[in-house]
């Protein structure tokens, strides 16, 4: 089972003084339970690829498949693509609506019909998941922290149990240790089998966590492959934008001054290499 | 499934041309003197010769005509439901009727008339706005009613909403269908069932929507507080409006051709 998408193109506004082509001719294959990041610079397109996964814009050119079902204007799937497809917009916190944590995060399955001893169940699993326990699920989504707001908005997108989760930029506006709590929680929806769509124009954060990476550039890819594959193709051409993390910077440098070390954005591992050479 | 990704009604095109460069006032007075032409038009014959004046303004405006006709498009139900309205309530020998509608001979002139009319009047002031920058828009109306400061009309305060509101329709509208497209992707129904169930579904899209427009609202009162803004009194401009022979000229060539139009309307035909 997987997303399909060939030769994709959007233009905004085709045929007026403010046309924008924003994808020109995206290929990609994806796989669920598996962890893709779409990795560009801003306004390279990224959002607007992630609408066409959710079939809330349609390909003008080129063509995207959910699992079989083609995205198209006059398919009869649609609802049941957006339901296959999850879609956690940047800031989904300015999404909510809704009385209480509770009712914010039952909107989906509601809407998609799940029968209401169903929905508990399914709004009790998605608040675990991001970690807010039954205290919340009375309180107004729109008193609590930026952090528990955005923890809320993206427990409203998993309690509809989709297949596939596309984040557009979660992790914007989030401190460090908000940050590492979200990409922890992805890794367990990865685990549970679901497939990640991380969006982000951070590259590091891509390389960290990612099991297969997409550089995006005006539209077009530009290269795809493991986080190993990509830093060594982006420590060779520079590209606009995209700032390496500074351990590969360093393990290049040393690999060029002649030492042997793996070229890698784990300071972990590198501190392990370079000890060793240090000691021997 | 229709969302608002089309261009809003009159939105500024930014390019260089000899209409885009020209003076706000001399371009608001010459639309205004253009506008009143176009309501003393009488005879049927003369709205042609509009027509071609507006596409010829078009043309030096470097736009394409299929953006200034479509410019009309939001506003085509509001033509025809006035023509309608004229067609169906003006008096006169009735050439025959609808059950009791009557229709005349002057009705339906008056309503083709009248749905033409409106039709060249919105033409024409999308023209404007679609030549002529928000900002620009709004400096060239506060100068135009400065002389009216001292009886105490607030030219700038308005001017100054003006632009506000011009500048964050768009904003909003982009606003409007990020929440539609994330409502959506949750599963939101948003154009099935009748009139009071598409009003329930909207919901979740508009208490989101006010969030940010309050939201937008306070942090634009703070930003503009802390520059300290004090309204317009001893207000400086750095690009101020210079009036120059061009201006002169553009806007005495459309007064002469209003009344020159009408003067012909009158007398030859
Ligand atoms: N609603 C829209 N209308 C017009 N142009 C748009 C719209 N959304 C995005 N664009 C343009 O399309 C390009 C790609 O934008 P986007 O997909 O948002 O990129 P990213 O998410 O990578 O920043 C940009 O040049 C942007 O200005
Ligand atoms: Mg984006």
């Amino acid at each position: 089972m997987s997303i399909l998408v060939k030769d994709l193109v959007y233009i905004y506004h085709q045929g007026t003084p403010l046309e924008t082509i924003a994808l020109d001719g995206i290929e990609l294959e994806i796989q669920t339970s598996r962890w893709l990041s779409i990795v560009g610079h801003t306004g390279s397109g990224k959002s607007t690829f992630a609408q066409h996964l959710n079939a809330l814009i349609f390909p003008q050119k080129g063509e995207v498949e959910v699992e079989g079902m083609k995205v198209d204007p006059e398919s009869k799937d649609l609802r049941k693509i957006r339901q296959k497809v999850g879609l956690v917009f940047q800031y989904p916190e300015q999404q909510l609506f809704a009385e209480t944590v509770y009712e914010e995060v039952a909107f989906a399955p509601r809407n998609w019909g799940i029968k209401e001893d169903e929905i508990h169940e399914r709004v009790e699993e998605a608040l675990r998941a991001v970690g807010l326990n039954p205290s919340y699920y009375k309180r107004n989504p729109f008193h609590l922290s930026g952090g528990e707001k955005r923890r809320v908005a993206i427990a409203s997108v998993i309690s509809a149990r989709p297949s596939y989760l596309v984040l557009d930029e979660p992790t914007a506006g989030l401190d460090a240790s908000g940050r590492k709590d979200l990409l922890g929680l992805l890794a367990d929806l990865r685990e549970r089998g679901m497939g990640i769509i991380l969006i982000t124009h951070d590259l590091e954060l891509a390389l960290s966590c990612s099991e297969q990476i997409i550089i995006i550039e005006k539209g077009h890819k530009l290269c795809c492959g493991t986080p190993d594959e990509i830093l060594v193709r982006l420590l060779r051409d520079h590209v606009h934008g995209l700032l390496l993390p500074e351990t590969a910077l360093l393990a290049s440098k040393l690999v060029s001054e002649g030492w042997d070390v793996p070229l890698t954005s784990d300071e972990l591992l590198l501190a392990r290499f370079i000890t060793e050479k240090v000691k021997s | 499934m229709k969302f608002l990704n089309h261009l809003t009604f009159g939105q500024y095109v930014p390019t260089e041309s000899l209409i885009h460069a020209m003076d706000p006032r001399a371009k608001i007075l010459g639309t205004v003197s253009l506008l009143t032409g176009v309501f003393l038009v009488e005879h049927p014959s003369a709205f042609l010769i509009w027509f071609f004046l507006l596409m010829i303004i078009t043309f030096l405006s470097k736009l394409s005509y299929r953006l200034i006709l479509g410019s009309a498009r939001p506003v085509l139900i509001l033509v025809i439901f006035t023509a309608l309205i004229h067609i169906f309530f003006t008096g006169g020998t009735p050439l025959f009727a609808i059950g009791f509608l009557k229709i005349s001979r002057e009705g339906i002139t008056m309503g083709v008339y009248m749905g033409i009319r409106l039709l060249l009047l919105v033409l024409f002031a999308s023209l404007l706005t679609l030549t002529t920058s928000p900002i620009e828009l709004a400096d060239g109306l506060e100068a135009l009613f400065a002389p009216l400061k001292p009886l105490g009309f607030p030219a700038h305060e308005l001017a100054m909403m003006m632009t506000i509101a011009l500048r964050f329709i768009p904003t909003l509208l982009d606003e409007t269908d990020r929440i539609m497209k994330a409502q959506l992707a949750r599963g939101a129904d948003l154009d099935r069932g009748g009139l009071i169930k598409r009003l329930r579904s909207f919901i979740p899209v508009l208490i989101p929507l006010f969030v940010i427009v309050f939201q937008r609202a306070d942090d634009l009162a703070i930003a503009m507080e802390s520059r300290c803004y004090k309204g317009g009194k001893g207000r400086t401009r750095m690009d101020p409006l210079e009036w120059s022979i061009s201006d002169s000229v553009a806007f005495t060539t459309c007064l002469a051709l209003v009344l020159f139009l009408s003067w012909i309307d009158r007398s030859i035909w």
